[in-house]
């Protein structure tokens, strides 16, 4: 189920308004002499401008991991660029590492071919990830 | 069969110092808003309360007078960006999540940041005092050329509003996107509760005025350090343009102040009317005209510097137009509770209180609109009446009903209902004292910012005096009441508010959880 999320066209709007008016003071005052008020309205916009873009970015990203026949499919798209992968269920090997800086990151993969799941999950979760994604590769029925 | 999951955070929750400095949990950094902001708040009270002791008699007996102006400054300060403005991010932070159905704030790192920037931001504001010259003694607004007279405690002033205004922005960023993208299916921008709506207009007012509130602290910094002469008549500036810069960002500044007041009232008045908020659509309306006119009427507070007589007009009454949004919601608020189921409770009482005496402190303002009369009571203890009148109980008022009305999803616990009402009416009675008789000092003639005053003025300065030690203690006593409740207050039940619709009573248990609404609620039916 997707959150309800302003449509980007709203977005645009949106920012372009706030961002309009910002300046608008800013220039206002710029032209009575006190122009040290635009280098604040352009950072504070380009900061909002970052948070809309950074949001968009992100606003599709989704990771779905299932089983279809004998393969484990990986389906993702992480900031627009749509992956999927597929492993054979009876090959396939899931192992946990943990990176220097004890952050915990989940491989899956076979045959010399691995590629990083739940990369947006917390580390708990991550374990529990590893858990689901063991059952499902054993499961007997689909 | 399949594995979904998107962004979301640890399950399990950190403990020790730790869980609160790196913290990206909204209702964590909720809290420690929360608790700043109290802090700040005793901080800045006792500031007033070295004022009035100052002002129980006249004559010179407590400070001298630049410490006196010190104070004033100080409190204003303190008051404003460190106790009112951190304590309604904390509402925002605990509420508007979990109101709109999202699991945290769109930038949680961010969110941590803006609240971290708070207590460097409050050490330099305090700090200030103990810099060789003392604080700034130039009242919260700051105007020109007194401040480029001031020791280095105004440049320690200078950099804390700064990075308040950097926390501020931050903080309005996060909120607007969380509002914009992270509402549950179905939570339309006209269904969201009021409380959401007031805080994403404030946001929009923050974001429009903070750069120049930055803007006028930079050029006064510049000013005073690097051989400019913006606002230095001596080098050809004009002071008079810093006033108008000031006030385009404080008079929005007061409704960045009122408007999420309105919000929490706007959310505990249908709650104990068992009804719901009437004229809905109007609220939003009524709270966007408020916005957009506050960036409309800034030289109100500059009719004494002279202006021509067609500018006294316009801001007269575009002033008085804002009386009409305003008379909107009060009479919505006062038609929710028209045949309603009412109760009253703490937080109602605390909501009734802020009806009350905000109408009065609309009136003064109306009162004060008017440029002739404005001309006689300018920088008169009328205006500080005023004003007090719509911050402290206009915004303080609702900030405790919030407190008493979400304590129980926030702790899990009740407070002491009968201490609650105990602090309500000490609160309303010791307001009073100390306030209204303001009035008549303004009326008398007054004037504001004075350590000493002439004899005819001694009796109500010294009722005002004792209604403030009064109303004071009576917040240590709010204090005793949050801390009884926390320790060992009553397990509150699931929804101990029968009238509350909003999601946090209706979808989450009570205490609210660490994590909630990581699969966002269906409310598209």
């Amino acid at each position: 189920m997707r959150r309800h999320k302003a449509a980007q066209s709203s977005v645009k709007i949106v920012f372009l308004c706030l961002g309009s008016v910002t300046m608008s003071i800013a220039i206002g005052f710029a032209a009575y002499g006190l122009w040290l008020v635009l280098p604040y309205a352009g950072l504070e916009c380009l900061a909002l401008g970052v948070a809309y873009f950074w949001l968009k970015k992100q606003a599709n990203d989704y990771e779905i991991i299932y089983l279809e026949n004998d393969q484990v499919v990986l389906e993702s798209n992480f900031s627009d660029v749509y992956q999927k992968i597929t492993f054979n269920r009876y090959w396939i090997q899931i192992s946990l590492e943990t990176t220097k800086t004890n952050r915990v990151k989940i491989y899956v993969g076979s045959h010399g071919n691995r590629v990083e799941v739940g990369r947006l999950l917390p580390s708990v979760k991550k374990r529990q990830l590893m858990n689901q994604i063991k059952s499902l590769a054993a499961t007997q029925e689909i | 069969m399949e594995a979904v999951h998107d962004h979301s955070h640890d399950h399990h929750v950190p403990t020790g110092i730790m869980r609160y400095v790196t913290t990206t949990n909204h209702k964590d950094i909720g809290s420690l808003y929360l608790w700043f902001s109290f802090m700040m708040f005793l901080v800045g009270g006792v500031m007033a309360l070295v004022i009035r002791a100052e002002l129980f008699q006249p004559g010179l007996q407590v400070v001298q007078p630049e410490f006196f102006n010190q104070m004033t400054t100080l409190h204003g300060l303190v008051m404003v960006f460190g106790a009112i403005m951190p304590a309604f991010v904390g509402f925002a932070n605990w509420q508007i999540p979990m109101m709109i159905g999202a699991p945290d704030m769109a930038f949680p790192r961010m969110n941590n940041w803006s609240f971290w920037l708070l207590p460097p931001a409050g050490m330099l504001l305090l700090g200030s005092l103990l810099a060789p010259g003392g604080a700034g003694g130039v009242g919260w607004t700051m105007y020109a050329p007194l401040t480029i007279q001031q020791g280095m405690g105004m440049d320690m002033m200078i950099f804390a509003i700064h990075i308040l205004g950097m926390s501020s922005i931050m903080g309005s960023i996060n909120i607007i996107t969380t509002i914009l993208n992270m509402r549950a299916p179905g939570m339309t921008m006209m269904k969201m509760p009021l409380f959401v709506w007031t805080w994403l207009i404030t946001a929009y007012l923050l974001v429009a005025s903070m750069p120049v509130l930055a803007g006028a602290v930079t050029m006064t910094l510049t000013d005073r350090h690097f051989g400019t002469h913006f606002f230095n008549a001596a080098g050809g500036g004009d002071p008079v343009l810093y006033q108008h810069i000031f006030w385009f960002f404080g008079h929005p500044e007061v409704y960045i102040i009122a408007i999420p007041a309105f919000g929490v009232i706007s959310e505990v008045i249908p709650t104990f009317s068992r009804k719901p908020l009437f004229g809905y659509p109007s609220m939003v309306y009524a709270t966007g005209s408020i916005a957009i006119l506050s960036f409309l009427v800034w030289a109100h507070h500059m009719y004494t510097v002279g202006m021509p007589v067609e500018a006294q007009l316009y801001y007269m009454f575009a002033t008085m137009l804002i009386a009409i949004p305003t008379g909107v919601k009060v009479f919505n608020w006062v038609a929710t509770m028209w045949k309603g189921s009412m109760s009253f409770e703490t937080p109602m009482l605390f909501a009734q209180g802020f009806l009350f005496l905000f109408t009065i402190g609309g009136f003064t303002g109306l009162v004060l609109a008017v440029t002739p009369i404005d001309i006689q009571l300018h920088d008169t203890y009328y205006v500080v009446a005023h004003f007090h009148y719509v911050m402290v109980a206009g915004a303080l008022f609702a900030a405790f009903a919030g407190v008493y009305y979400w304590l129980p999803k926030w702790i899990g616990k009740m407070y002491d209902e009968k201490l609650g009402k105990i602090h309500f009416w000490l609160s309303l009675t010791f307001f009073n004292i100390t306030f209204f008789v303001q009035h008549f000092l303004g009326l008398a003639g007054m004037p504001r910012r004075i350590p000493d005053y002439a004899l005819q003025f001694a009796d109500w300065n010294m009722v005002s005096s004792i209604g403030a030690f009064g109303f004071g203690l009576s917040q240590v006593f709010f204090l005793y009441i949050l801390l009884k409740a926390i320790r060992s207050g009553e397990k509150a039940p699931e929804k101990p508010w029968d009238g509350a619709t909003t999601l946090e009573w209706t979808h989450l248990p009570t205490p609210a959880p660490y994590h909630s609404f990581e699969t966002p609620p269906d409310l598209r039916n």
